[in-house]
């Protein structure tokens, strides 16, 4: 695990995570001081929910994502990755580990947006509490499997693309899944047709794991079957783009 | 790892992970627990969201004033950025708050402005009219029972020379409903029961705008939400002003609330009377 330490090291020294612990940390209190919650205090719970899971995908969608794919690129740019493998770590391990080190940084992220919502937005019913735990941390592994396959393909499209096309692609995929396909079934509504149909079914459909508006409105936890259903599902896609990372990845710079 | 090894590992993993993947969609596409509409960070309809709808007023005068202007340019009245208005005009250019401000002003006007001779073609006015309409839409969004987006929203989508959609009336009505339905929900606030009550008050003037198709009863029913709307309104502001809440809001605030419940409140004598006009022409009870 030498890479994934030099990996966490490296990011660790670079601080920038500071930024964004820090914005997990303060804005789900200082936001809501900006929203109507300042006005009706009965909506400072929900502020402070969507603050606190909104800051944390902002900062993985964007610092998560451009970390990842900058270390992608300086491991085969800077000769590291050809090192690493002379020393009989292969291409797959290495880009497990800097996979690991990347995910390692966003982990901390979401454990403290759910803390929050844990600790200083509490329903005050019993019957809700325990839904509440529930939902958390359904959101929880739902939001880390997809993060972690966006994290991995940023990885691997920066070590052959560069850490510009490695960040904007993911982040343009993690944005169609989240907004775009909403707008592909918008579409279908008002006219069905076979290829919008075919192209949704064939997208990632990562707005299934956003659960804020079930935690904004209460709407209470997934249902087991639809929970473990939702889980295989961003297993399968984590699966089918570690595939595609694996085949992308490279440990040389090919200039 | 050989090779071998390793393309079969992908290959393994492409086809379990597409497997899962692709059973696991078909079930979830239609799922209701997972249904939601597109709301980036879920800002529509929450705290934030009402905030943006308040920040969004000033935007809406403008796309108001821009959808106006083309509409009246249209019809042989315009004026240009340096021209005074004519008697007959009612919306104002205020004052620059400075000098630097007339000057951006005066930029951000030059940016917009259509110095082509040739009258734009009617394809350019749709479309200006349709942006207009969309942004107006996502103002009211953000926040449904913002009195003010509303309002504007509404107007423009119930005015046919405006609007750009084939069949004004029912996706009006439709919005009224909506509106209705989210601000009487709303048990936090006074003021979202007086959009419900203008709401109810617009689908009313909707239906007298074409009152062959609807029956006395239908406005019977839209005029008692328009009563419950009002009598909401003032059990929440009795409630709020008990608790000292209604004292935390700004004056202008206060002064705008009881203005437009008045102004409610005469529409409503006005539209009941309306009503019973109506029924007595048809010979309804």
């Amino acid at each position: 695990m030498r890479l994934f330490r030099l990996t966490f090291a490296t990011i660790l020294r670079r601080k920038s995570w500071a930024i964004c612990a820090l914005a997990t940390a303060i804005l789900p209190f200082a936001l809501p001081g900006f929203s109507m919650a300042s006005e009706r205090p009965v909506l400072l719970q929900p502020a402070r929910i969507q603050a606190a899971w909104g800051t944390v995908w902002v900062c993985s969608l964007l610092w998560g994502l451009f970390t990842a794919a900058r270390q992608g690129e300086s491991n085969c740019r800077s000769g590291l990755g050809e090192y690493f493998q002379t020393t009989g770590v292969s291409p797959t391990r290495q880009w497990l580990e800097l996979w690991l080190a990347s995910l390692a940084y966003i982990l901390p992220l979401v454990l403290l947006a759910a803390g929050i919502c844990l600790t200083f937005a509490m329903p005050g019913d019993a019957a809700e509490r325990a839904m509440w735990w529930q939902i958390n941390a359904q959101y929880t592994v739902l939001f880390l499997l997809v993060i972690a396959s966006l994290l991995g393909l940023a990885i691997a499209i920066a070590s052959r693309f560069g850490s510009a096309a490695g960040f904007t692609l993911t982040l343009g995929l993690a944005l169609y899944g989240l907004y775009g396909v909403g707008l592909i079934d918008n579409l279908q509504q008002v006219e069905a047709d076979p290829l919008l149909q075919t192209l949704s079914r064939f997208s990632p459909q990562y707005r299934w794991a956003d659960l804020t508006q079930r935690l904004y409105f209460k709407l209470g936890a997934l249902p087991a079957p639809v929970f473990w259903k939702t889980t295989a599902y961003f297993v399968g896609v984590l699966a089918v783009s570690t595939a595609v990372s694996r085949l992308l990845f490279r440990t040389k710079s090919a200039i | 790892m050989s090779h071998r090894t390793s393309h079969l590992l992908s290959l393994l993993l492409l086809g379990t992970g597409a497997a899962a993947w692709a059973w696991s969609a078909a079930g979830l596409a239609t799922e209701p627990a997972l249904r939601f509409p597109t709301n980036p960070l879920g800002v529509k309809r929450s705290p934030y969201g009402e905030v943006l709808a308040m920040a969004m007023q000033t935007p809406i005068n403008r796309y108001w004033e821009t959808g106006v202007e083309e509409h009246e340019e249209h019809e042989g009245h315009h004026h240009g950025p340096g021209e005074t208005c004519t008697e007959g005009d009612d919306h104002d250019h205020p004052e620059p708050a400075s000098a630097s401000q007339g000057w951006f002003d005066e930029l951000n006007e030059a940016a917009n402005l259509r110095n082509n001779p040739k009258a734009a073609p009617p394809a350019l006015k749709f479309w200006v009219r349709r942006q207009i309409e969309d942004q107006l839409r996502f103002a009211y969004e953000l926040d449904p029972s913002h009195y003010g987006n509303y309002c504007a929203y509404l107007f423009f989508l119930a005015e046919p020379s405006l609007g750009t959609r084939p069949e004004l009336t029912p996706s009006a009505l439709a919005l009224t409903e909506d509106t209705i339905r989210y601000s009487l929900a709303r048990n936090d606030d006074p003021r979202p029961a007086l959009t419900a009550a203008a709401a109810a008050q617009n689908g009313l003037g909707l239906m007298f705008s074409q009152p062959a198709r609807y029956s006395i009863p239908d406005m019977r029913r839209l005029l008692d939400t328009l009563d419950q709307s009002l009598a909401r309104h003032r059990e929440l502001r009795d409630a709020w002003i008990a608790s000292g809440q209604w004292g935390t809001l700004s004056q202008e605030r206060r002064d705008e609330a009881t203005e437009r419940y008045h102004f409610l409140e005469q529409l409503r004598h006005a539209a009941a009377a309306t009503i019973d006009r109506l029924a007595r022409e048809r010979g309804a009870p």
